[in-house]
């Protein structure tokens, strides 16, 4: 054999001898990367026809992955047996924890309590359930508050006398009421403010279109609009607009959606109020982590300060947060 | 004509039936009564009252130590003597204190706490009472204890009417200005919000001098 053989020869069997090391390493790299996961979390959405929710849901299952899980979000499209039916199917396929937007304050609890039994535990964020049995914990807005400040809000752009309507959200939904009975409780303490309707548009910009042009139809002569979400907000703008309204009546929503603070920029909705749906999303994220490491000791209920967003202070945020 | 007072008749009959089998009313009204029979706010509010916020009075800060340290270092002003509901920039202070009344309109009584007296360091609010400062500085009312957040709200409205019926009334048929009084009440402090002064009191006992 001549030298140069000898030195093919080697330079073959050392690529060789590198190819099979190089892939053995890859086998032995895959297991460690599989271990590197640590499990699936299930993030159950009430509905993701709304971008506000879409920003939740997506934000809990980014910060998910981001500490090792694998996510995967359901919609629930806001109907309480597509809600149980991915619960039994997360149930089934071996998820480790659940983040929670219920559909329903009452119908979603059995949904909990199937998880709670099957050892999966649940948070829910955003929206609350009526038991503090069940879930681990509860990241709420403080809707309440929020409508406080907005009601007051209201009052002084109304300079205390006028005639609105109220367009509420879903009737199950607790968020509805906190929002409306915090504004209430600001509001009706001016006799000279006159609510001449309220109806449910399920938070939805579709319907407040066409409730607020009934309502307009029966009222055409109201000065303010007080919607639950900002999604009814855009809806009841629209409907105004096409009745040539919109530069007599004000309308105020509830979310700091992306299209709504944007409207309060061009001044076309009066005010909304900013939840922070990152903020939420990504503690109930944690808090799950948290708790498949071993830490049980977590609040029932957490609410979340929210904060009231005008055409005067506009420039401090942007959709869904602060700038 | 007798065809005519039959059909009056059957309107009549109608029209009574349909007014004795249906009626209207606010939905959010046909709600709370729904639930009021699980939980009773109000009675809930007057245990609070009179079993655990006014057994709690002495807890509240002095309202000069608590506006000196809110001017120079509000962060440290909350870990001393703030309570704050879950995660939040907003946060609440009981606090006591004695001061002149300089001045009066429907937001208030505005009272200086200098000696002697300058600028209004507080407002005693006096015209319509809301929002959670009372519930939330006595920290007495944990959210967790509430299945349903209307009923941990509600309390809060409840606390605000004992303030607007039994505090407020008797407290005006008294003040003046110039004269001296006494408080003892709650406040809101929001964190990156600079102005500070005159801080907006709500009042849980009030006695003139």
């Amino acid at each position: 054999m001549s030298r140069n053989s000898l030195a093919y020869l080697a330079i073959v069997a050392l690529v060789l001898l590198g190819l099979v090391w190089g892939c053995k390493q890859k086998e032995e790299a895959a297991p460690a990367e599989e271990a590197e996961s640590k499990g699936k979390i299930a993030i159950v959405i009430s509905t993701l026809n709304n971008p506000w929710f879409v920003v939740l849901g997506e934000t809990a299952a980014e910060r998910a992955r981001q500490l090792g899980y694998e996510a995967t979000i359901f919609d629930s499209q806001n109907d309480t047996a597509k809600e149980t039916n991915h619960f039994e199917n997360v149930i089934a396929a071996g998820y480790k924890a659940i983040l929670f937007n219920p559909t329903d304050a009452d119908g979603s609890i059995t949904n909990i309590k199937k998880a709670k039994e099957a050892g999966i535990p649940t948070f829910c964020m955003d929206r609350e359930i009526n038991s503090t049995e069940v879930a681990v914990a509860q990241i709420l807005s403080d809707n309440y508050t929020g409508c406080v400040k907005l009601g007051q809000y209201f009052v002084k752009k109304l300079n205390k006398k006028g005639t609105y309507v109220e367009l509420l959200g879903l009737v199950g939904d607790n968020n509805t009421w906190n929002r409306s009975k915090g504004f209430h409780s600001v509001v009706d303490n001016y006799k000279d403010l006159k609510m001449v309707a309220q109806q449910s548009a399920d938070f939805d910009r579709n319907r407040a279109l066409d409730v607020t042009e009934s309502m307009l139809q029966a009222n055409p002569d109201i000065d303010a609009v007080f919607c639950g979400n900002d999604a009814m907000a855009m809806g009841a703008y629209q409907a105004l607009v096409a009745a040539g309204k919109h530069d007599q009546v004000m309308v105020f929503g509830y979310d700091g959606a992306k299209d709504v603070v944007d409207a309060i920029g061009e001044g076309k909705i009066a005010a909304t109020v900013m939840q922070f749906p990152k903020l939420m999303a990504k503690t109930t994220a944690e808090w799950a982590d948290q708790y498949l490491r071993g830490e049980r000791s977590f609040p029932q209920k957490v609410p979340v300060a929210v904060e009231l967003v005008t055409q005067e202070n506009i420039s401090k945020y942007t959709a869904y947060g602060k700038q | 004509m007798e065809q005519r007072y039959k059909y009056i008749l059957v309107i009549l009959i109608f029209g009574l039936l349909v007014s004795r089998s249906c009626y209207f009313e606010r939905l959010d009204k046909a709600k709370e009564q729904a639930e009021s029979k699980a939980f009773d706010p109000a009675e809930y509010a007057r245990d609070f009252w009179d079993n655990k916020l006014m057994k709690n009075l002495d807890r509240a800060v002095d309202a000069q130590t608590l506006l000196e340290l809110l001017n120079t270092d509000v962060k440290r002003a909350r870990d001393k003597y703030g309570r704050i509901l879950g995660i939040s920039s907003v946060c609440c202070f009981l606090l006591s204190g004695k001061g002149t009344v300089i001045s009066m309109n429907e937001d208030g009584v505005f009272v200086s706490i200098k000696r002697p007296p300058s600028d209004p360091d507080i407002i005693i609010a006096t015209s319509y009472i809301f929002g959670n400062a009372i519930r939330d500085a006595s920290g007495l009312v944990d959210a967790s204890q509430f299945p349903n957040s209307r009923d941990f709200n509600n309390i809060s409205e409840q606390i605000n009417k004992i303030v607007a019926t039994h505090v407020i009334p008797p407290f005006l048929e008294k003040v003046d200005k110039g004269i001296t009084v006494r408080f003892v009440g709650a406040a809101e402090v929001t964190e990156d919000e600079p102005e500070i002064r005159p801080l907006y009191v709500i009042p849980i006992l009030l006695e003139t001098e």
